[in-house]
């Protein structure tokens, strides 16, 4: 249980961080495409699978004219799959993320399960703004048990042997539980974390590799706000019980945080 | 009014310029020139060599460079020279030089990252305000972009650099090194058509060419020793044209990406390319695609700024002279690691 | 009554008609109709056991509608109709895919579709449905979800999909003795549901 006095209403925060997306959805046409952001690499449009009634996400992956057309339709087709297989095996395996459901690689497009919510970023600067600083009291809060399911979901995806590669508070999200859930007992959150992205993500093993993905969301948490280290302390602690490896990590994260993502070269 | 010499020497290239500094006028180049230190075909420039090289020409090399500039020993501020990174043997003989120069005519020595150094005389020359910068050179593959007094690198080459990739594909091709082994391959790629299939590595925003060296030493190895390549589609034979055609499509199309990505994290649109690599034109049109797509445009200089230079020496120390920075000459030491994000860049906002 | 249906961001006009049927007793005259190409068979049959959800031979459907209309893609099958059937498959084994997702002598529950360009002047809504509910020998039931759920087998869901690794962290947390939330059985479902379509999504990739 959380206290109500010195806390905030955890469902505006959510609404104030992304009003567009609690708007009337069912006066749009949700079957239409409606580019939501267009990134170096790939465009995302809010659209509908199937059904007008099941929204979806259409990553896709626009041709790059400066690139021979031999290399840009190989590597375009090869980061779709690649991406589509990383999805599936996450979602299979037990890391919450969108669900795939379709994938043109001719294309260079997946479409996915749409998640409702704000980003964990837009989360962390509302309630933050709202002056949810005195953030050594997290204990029992809903902002440190949010804390605790970041913890968790990265050592789920570590543990399967996935690196996301573009680990920033941007790329997970926060999505309403279903209410039967939310109803069973108080103290759980109504929203659960989902990864998103994966486009820069891969199979790896390599404590290296998982080291950067925390020293990533590391920087991403300390540039949020300077009093969100103590937030990321409770990612750590959680990451700690729920890795199954998690000593030889923190080992090589520890030396990443000496020398920076970065090497040391030679000129 | 301020005047400086910058002495670069950071590998195969010698290089003395002289520059004025005017406030709220562009900087003038009164002299910058440059001696190469050119090895046989196959065959890599050594350090040892090389700092022979420095060592025989600089004495010359200055005193053209006065000649030519007109300018006295007695209005020169203050002596700069390339602090590093760099070949240890070469930084050290023109180190020595410099140190030299400042005490016998009693002026301040000025230490220059050498990367500042090529970003700072691409700034000045192209005008670009403050693009991501793209250098590429022999010894260095980095993205940067300022922020705060830095120069931070946003993405690199974990491996060897990009020109260290075309200089080692060059040798194994036995192509010359005269005057530079990547400029002959330029002219070799404009000749080749078929796309040969080669490793393409880019982790974020950074990027890797050992692979591909690996690769392509590989391939090359095979075709010298007879064995025919043919193209799947056209069946038509590989030549070594279409090895540094597919080369330069695919490294420098890595590059170009890991730039896109910087530009769109720090939300800019302007880029700016340096480093003796930032001669090849391809790279440039490609990159001058890639910029326009975005809605903003590339900036690049010739090879009298892109490959190592004195002046550019000379410009980046002088505008550190002048927030007040010197280096003692018991300081003016040289060094081989020296990164792009170190020096702090007092005179920019 | 079947369901007629388009689906979103495929031509509306080609549509469409679903039924579902519980105790069928003709299967096997429908199976050897397929297997001589008889013409008035030419429906997509599937064995309602194999299916968990009313997305999953839609998602299949989209794919074959899809590729028929793309022409760098183009059919794998003779038409639309086996189409939907392989779209069905994880794997590229059309014959299989038939054995697997298609009818059996002995199927019993069984999702019939016709997909039909609704362009063609030929066309009648009331016919195709009339002749659909014809060449079933069984009772029609309603293409939901819940009907669907009755009639899956789960342990031959899980072979065909290659479903091994389904829910592998919580499997992984329960052999080191940790506790791990269960799961409702509609999250069970739903998991259920989207390993099968992810893993269909995935046919296509070499």
């Amino acid at each position: 249980m959380y206290d109500r006095d010195h806390t905030y209403e955890f469902e505006n925060i959510i609404k104030m961080s992304n009003p567009q997306l609690f708007g009337n959805t069912a006066s749009s046409k949700p079957f239409e495409r409606i580019l939501l952001k267009q990134g170096a690499e790939a465009h995302v449009y809010k659209s509908a699978y199937l059904l007008p009634t099941l929204p979806c996400l259409i990553k896709a992956r626009p041709s790059k004219t400066y690139r021979h057309t031999i290399l840009d339709v190989r590597l375009t087709k090869h980061r779709c799959i690649s991406e589509a297989r990383l999805l599936n095996r996450c979602r299979l395996m037990g890391v919450p993320c969108p669900a795939l459901y379709f994938v043109d690689d001719k294309q260079g497009e997946i479409t996915m399960e749409w998640i409702e919510g704000p980003s964990v970023r837009d989360f962390l600067n509302s309630a933050l703004e709202l002056g949810v600083e005195d953030t050594n009291e997290l204990d029992n809060t809903k902002l440190g048990k949010l804390m605790e399911d970041i913890g968790r979901i990265i050592a789920k995806l570590h543990n399967i042997e996935v690196v996301h590669g573009d680990l920033t508070t941007s790329n997970l999200m926060l999505r309403k539980l279903e209410q039967e859930t939310a109803d069973e007992c108080e103290a759980l959150p109504e929203y659960d974390v989902v990864l998103i992205d994966f486009g820069l993500g891969q199979v790896s093993a390599s404590d290296e590799d998982k080291a950067v993905d925390l020293y990533v969301l590391e920087r991403a948490f300390l540039s949020t706000h300077p009093k969100a280290s103590a937030l990321f302390r409770r990612i750590i602690e959680s990451y700690t019980d729920n890795s199954v490896s998690p000593a030889v990590v923190l080992r090589r994260l520890q030396e990443v945080r000496l020398r920076g993502r970065k090497k040391s070269m030679i000129g | 009014m301020t005047i400086a010499i910058g002495l670069e020497g950071s590998a195969n290239k010698l290089g003395v310029g002289i520059i004025r500094h005017t406030p709220s006028k562009p900087a003038e180049i009164l002299s910058n020139i440059r001696h190469t230190f050119i090895s046989p075909p196959g065959e890599g420039f050594l350090p040892k060599d090389t700092a022979i090289h420095h060592r025989s020409w600089v004495v010359k090399l200055v005193k053209q460079a006065l000649k030519e500039s007109g300018v006295k020993v007695e209005d020169v501020d203050c002596i700069c020279y390339t602090k590093g990174p760099g070949m240890g043997a070469p930084l050290q003989s023109v180190a020595v030089a410099a140190r030299t120069l400042a005490l016998l005519w009693d002026k301040p020595l000025v230490g220059v990252n050498h990367c500042v150094g090529h970003i700072e005389m691409g700034r000045e020359i192209t005008g670009a305000d403050n693009p991501v910068v793209l250098y590429v050179s022999g010894g260095n593959t980095q993205v940067i972009a300022y922020a705060e007094q830095r120069y931070r690198i946003f993405g690199e080459a974990l491996d060897i650099a990009i020109g260290n990739c075309l200089d080692r594909f060059a040798r194994t091709l036995n192509i010359s090194n005269d005057p530079a082994p990547g400029y002959n391959i330029e002219q070799m790629a404009k000749k080749g058509k078929h796309l040969i299939d080669i490793p393409y590595t880019v982790k974020g925003m950074d990027c890797s060419f050992s692979g591909i060296l690996g690769f392509i030493d590989m391939y090359a190895g095979e075709m010298l020793s007879g064995v025919e390549k043919r193209d799947a589609e056209t069946g038509e034979l590989i030549t070594p044209e279409d090895l540094c055609f597919s080369l330069q499509e695919t490294a420098f199309a890595m590059l170009v990406e890991i730039t896109e990505r910087a530009m769109a994290h720090v939300g800019s649109t302007q880029v700016l390319i340096v480093g003796g690599v930032g001669c090849n034109e391809r790279l440039q049109e490609m990159m001058g695609i890639m910029a326009r797509e975005r809605g903003g445009s590339v900036y690049a200089t010739d090879e009298r700024f892109c490959i190592d230079n004195g002046i550019m020496i000379a410009h980046a120390g002088l505008l550190a002279y002048s927030t007040g920075f010197t280096t003692p000459i018991d300081e003016s030491t040289c060094t081989q690691r020296f990164r792009t994000d170190e020096p702090l860049i007092k005179w920019r906002n | 009554m079947p369901t007629t249906l388009s689906l979103v961001s495929l031509p509306p006009s080609h549509k469409l008609h679903i039924g579902l049927f519980e105790n069928v007793t003709n299967a096997a005259h429908l199976h050897s109709q397929l297997l001589a190409r008889n013409t008035e068979y030419e429906y997509a049959f599937i064995d309602a056991s194999i299916l968990v959800s009313n997305l999953q031979p839609l998602s299949a459907a989209f794919r074959a509608i899809h590729d028929l209309l793309d022409p760098t893609v183009g059919l794998r099958t003779p038409n639309v109709h086996s189409e939907t059937v392989f779209s069905l498959s994880p794997t590229h084994n059309i014959t299989d895919s038939y054995r697997r997702f298609g009818i059996s002598p002995s199927s019993t529950a069984i999702l019939v579709i016709k997909i039909l360009d609704t362009t063609n002047p030929e066309y009648s809504e009331a016919e195709t449905l009339k002749h659909l509910i014809s060449i079933i020998s069984g009772d029609e039931i309603e293409f939901t979800t819940e009907n669907i759920r009755r009639f899956t087998d789960l342990a031959k869901v899980k072979k065909y999909y290659k479903l091994k690794d389904l829910g592998y962290v919580d499997e992984l947390y329960k052999k080191k003795g940790r506790e791990v939330k269960s799961k409702s059985e509609e999250e069970g479902w739903r998991d259920l549901e989207v390993a099968v379509l992810g893993q269909m999504a995935l046919r296509s990739l070499v």
